[in-house]
């Protein structure tokens, strides 16, 4: 870890010693130390503060005021503040006393010295603190031995009562695959209709600026050089007031081109800088807990690199968060992309995310069942953020492991009016990437919630239970059974009642028929359906080719199970900046037809 | 007299709820539009008596085209285009008219969708709309010609037996557009008051009277139709539909009663001319 790689958005190299020197220019802090009963210091003080002074337990105090004791000079204790507000002073002056000195120091230079001092420890929570705290929610241990028995057992099974009772079992087997898969197609068909009535969380209430908390902006950033100006021109052009707004990009320690672009784009004080040391996992949510541990904002949103939020977005979330009960954690914003007239892949993906955002999860959200979050743009009450212990390092899906867990413990998720433009991968090999993985994902984390199926009934209730079951286990579930489908069906074409006679022998044996056929209609019909919200008609024709977009799913389905058995914590990277088409203003964008 | 079939009345409670559905939302008083509802009925009450249920079935039919259609005139969100597809899709299933009126409305479906959208969205728009129709009828095609398979007699357990024995006995052409004709005569009152409303949903409701009109016309000259009742029937939800969207006023009740009056005695009237062995026979 060099130390000349962190620091301040000013784009300098931060050496800490050199800036500590560095007097602070003129500033409102001396007006606020006059009347605080606390004194302030602005002499040369030791490059690096005394580890004695301060303890692990309190870091986030230290995180929360902004503040480090720093040294201890004739007796009196120093206390290195970046923030200098009255109510900040008083805090410090009451965990202090009267007779300790505040030295006042610039921001950056205060968290590169928390970062250093706490480094170890700040790593260790990023990393374990859920695993230690809810073990039982953790994607660390993929699957428990039980499930891992129940996993080994079934396909025995299988071969075994192939071997016994064939003609029962082939027609077993057809029953549930064709059941499992038009269930699936049905709850997502009752989705949507429920889906289309919601209008997500209330929209903005007209706030005073006064009115407005200081709001939390995180985004992990990995081999992100080429796309750092345009998300800083986005995230600068968001509609809440400078002072209320804290930007924390979080990079990997050794990734240093976007750590160099960062430092050349983001020079408004509004954005921190942080470098997360390197270690495994490498996933985003590993750096995203460990920026929570530095975030002051009352809400706290997390982006990615390539997202547009709609302007207005913070102040609808803030309206939103203030009208709904305190048990509402979570607030997802919609998702789509400003590049879905790329190619065909781009258009079937915008058709993808519009029905899964417009509709289907409105519709969970409506019936009260758990949701799966999206990976970016999920709103948060910090507090609660915490209290769950942010995110698992260890699930590819971070997100849908979140929401799952919000409301199992107790916490609501709801939709937000909203809509966040995305990057759609344009390339066939990267959309395979990024699909695999968010299936590998799922299945992690329906793994893991069914560690324990009866305490998730439990808590969940029935139709929480079932409506997982439904769409965290049979999103990957159906993609998995589609290509089986389609094999059946096609050799029963090929080979006629001869294959029939040993396969499909009964009339109930044609469910597995009658569920591709009924489920791909659907599927396809439901794509079409995904342009409504948004008025894009145009692309409806290409819901038409949603079976072969259902194949290109199942086809990263498979891949995402073997790297599941391979190398389950493994964060495929998804390249960014790679369409030729920029992000359209926001007025073109669309809306409601 | 034998009792009537479960699917007839089946038919009857569905048709009366709609219409009480429909015009409570609309604003009438709950006794109105009972006596409305009432007035419907007895307007299709000559399907009744007949006993043929599978004739109330396709007034069903009608009831959700034109319901739908309005409301996607109104707001084409997801749930309207849903709604308005699968009315037209499900038409086809009520009734072996269902597919002629489902042709006859497409149309009407496009003029309605027409200035929703954009020249370059409308394709996608009619695509969607046109989706639950279009798999319904290839489905029924397959199950009748490939399979063999009548799914109307799940409802009724008949085809149009009576009207069908009657109407052959008039094949000339006059009778061949008897149905149409006396379709439009009994919907007229009600599309009368109506056209004086310029918006979307009096034109749609205006659009699916011409619809199915004009399937009626096509279907009995190419001799798909030969059943004139059921069609009759299907003037109710159509009038209901023009009583719902009926111009605010201080004379709306009286207005809307003398109108479902005036349909109902048109409607006995055009059926006791173009059906009298029915009544004679039964």
């Amino acid at each position: 870890m060099e130390p000349s790689t962190y620091g301040g958005p000013g784009g300098e190299r931060l050496d800490l010693a050199a800036s500590l020197l560095k007097p602070l220019p003129p500033l409102k802090w001396q007006s606020n130390f006059r009347g605080s009963g606390i004194a302030a210091l602005n002499t040369p003080t030791p490059s690096a503060p005394n580890p004695l002074l301060s303890h692990e337990g309190d870091i986030d105090f230290y995180n929360q005021c902004l503040a480090l004791p720093w040294c201890l000079r004739n007796g009196t204790l120093v206390v290195a503040a970046a923030d200098t507000a009255p109510a900040t002073l008083a805090r410090l002056r009451k965990r202090y006393g009267a007779a300790a000195h505040l030295w006042p120091v610039a921001k950056p230079v205060l968290l590169r010295a928390l970062e250093e001092r706490f480094a170890e420890m700040l790593m260790d929570r990023a990393t374990n603190s859920l695993a230690r705290r809810f073990p039982e929610f953790s994607a660390r241990r993929v699957m428990t031995t039980g499930q891992a028995c129940v996993l080994l057992a079934l396909p025995v099974g299988i071969a075994a009562a192939f071997y016994a009772v064939p003609a029962m079992t082939n027609l077993l087997l057809a029953l549930v695959m064709g059941t499992a898969f038009i269930a699936n197609i049905l709850f997502r068909t009752i989705l949507v209709w429920i889906g289309a009535g919601s209008s997500g969380a209330p929209a903005a209430l007209p706030l005073r600026s006064d009115d407005l908390p200081l709001y939390s902006i995180i985004v992990p950033l990995y081999r992100e050089a080429n796309v750092i100006q345009d998300l800083v021109a986005a995230l600068s052009a968001l509609d809440y007031p400078a002072g209320r707004i804290e930007i924390v990009l979080v990079m990997e320690a050794d990734d240093r081109e976007t750590i160099v672009a960062a430092k050349m784009h983001a020079v408004d004080p509004r954005f921190v800088l942080l470098c997360v040391p390197p270690c495994l996992p490498r996933t985003k949510p590993k750096a995203a807990n460990y920026a929570l541990g530095f975030v002051r904002g009352e809400f706290t949103v997390i982006y990615d690199a390539e997202d547009r939020p709609e302007p207005d977005q913070l102040l609808k979330a803030v309206a939103a968060f203030r009208s709904l009960p305190p048990s509402v954690a979570c607030l997802q914003a919609r998702l789509n992309f400003y590049n879905a007239g790329e190619n065909w892949l781009t258009r079937m993906f915008a058709l993808d995310y519009a029905l899964w955002f417009d509709f289907l999860l409105p519709g969970l959200d409506k019936f009260g069942i758990p949701m799966p979050l999206g990976g970016t743009s999920n709103h948060f009450r910090t507090d609660a953020l915490r209290a769950i212990e942010g995110w698992d390092p260890y699930n590819v899906t971070e997100d849908a492991d979140l929401g799952i867990r919000l409301a199992l413990l107790g916490l609501r998720v709801t939709t937000l009016d909203s809509t966040t433009y995305e990057e759609a991968t344009v390339t066939l090999g990267d959309w395979l990437r990024q699909r695999s993985r968010w299936m590998k994902g799922y299945m992690q984390t329906w793994l893991v919630h069914m560690r324990r199926p009866i305490r998730l009934l439990r808590r969940a209730g029935i139709g929480g239970f079932l409506g997982f079951q439904l769409f965290v286990g049979g999103t990957f579930l159906t993609a998995l059974l589609n290509p089986i489908l389609w094999v059946l069906c096609l050799c029963s074409w090929m080979f006629g009642n001869e294959f029939s006679a040993g396969f499909v022998a009964t009339p109930f044996a044609h469910a597995p028929l009658l569920g591709l056929l009924a489920g791909n209609g659907l599927f396809t019909y439901l794509a079409m359906l995904g342009a409504c919200r948004r008025g894009w008609f145009d692309l409806t024709p290409y819901g038409f080719a949603a079976p072969f977009y259902w194949a290109l799913i199942s086809a990263a389905s498979y891949r995402g199970l073997w790297h599941l058995a391979v190398k389950p914590q493994h964060w495929e990277k998804t390249r960014h900046g790679m369409s030729c088409q920029s992000p359209r203003p926001f007025a073109s964008m669309g809306g409601d037809a | 007299m034998t009792l009537m079939p479960v699917a007839t009345v089946l038919a009857v409670v569905l048709l009366g709820s709609g219409f009480m559905f429909w015009l409570i939302g609309a604003g009438y008083s709950r006794a109105v539009a009972t006596l409305l509802t009432a007035a419907m009925l007895a307007q299709a009450g000559p399907q009744i008596a007949i006993a043929t249920g599978q004739s109330l079935w396709l007034a069903l039919g009608v009831l959700a085209v034109a319901a739908s259609a309005a409301a996607f005139a109104g707001r084409a969100d997801a749930r309207h285009i849903i709604l308005f597809g699968g009315s037209l899709a499900v038409i086809q299933l009520l009734d072996p008219l269902g597919g002629v009126v489902a042709a006859g409305l497409l149309p009407a479906t496009l003029a309605i969708g027409r200035g929703r959208v954009d020249r370059r969205q409308a394709m996608g728009l009619y695509v969607l709309l046109m989706f639950m129709p279009v798999t319904i009828a290839v489905l029924l095609f397959y199950l009748t010609k490939v399979q063999h398979f009548d799914s109307m007699s799940l409802l009724s357990g008949s085809t149009h037996g009576i009207p069908t024995q009657v109407f052959a006995a008039h094949a000339s052409l006059l009778w061949r557009l008897a149905p149409a004709l006396g379709f439009t005569l009994i919907v007229s009152p009600g599309l009368f008051g109506l056209r004086l409303r310029r918006d979307a949903s009096a034109r749609t409701i205006l659009l699916v009277a011409l619809g199915v009109a004009a399937a009626a016309t096509t279907g009995a000259l190419l001799g798909a139709i030969r059943a004139a009742v059921p069609l009759l029937a299907a003037a109710s939800p159509v009038v209901a539909a023009a009583l719902a969207h009926w111009p605010a006023s201080p004379a709306r009740d009286r207005e809307a009663v003398i109108i479902a009056l005036l349909c109902t005695a048109v409607s006995w009237t055009v059926v006791l001319m173009l059906v009298p062995e029915v009544f004679a026979g039964g």
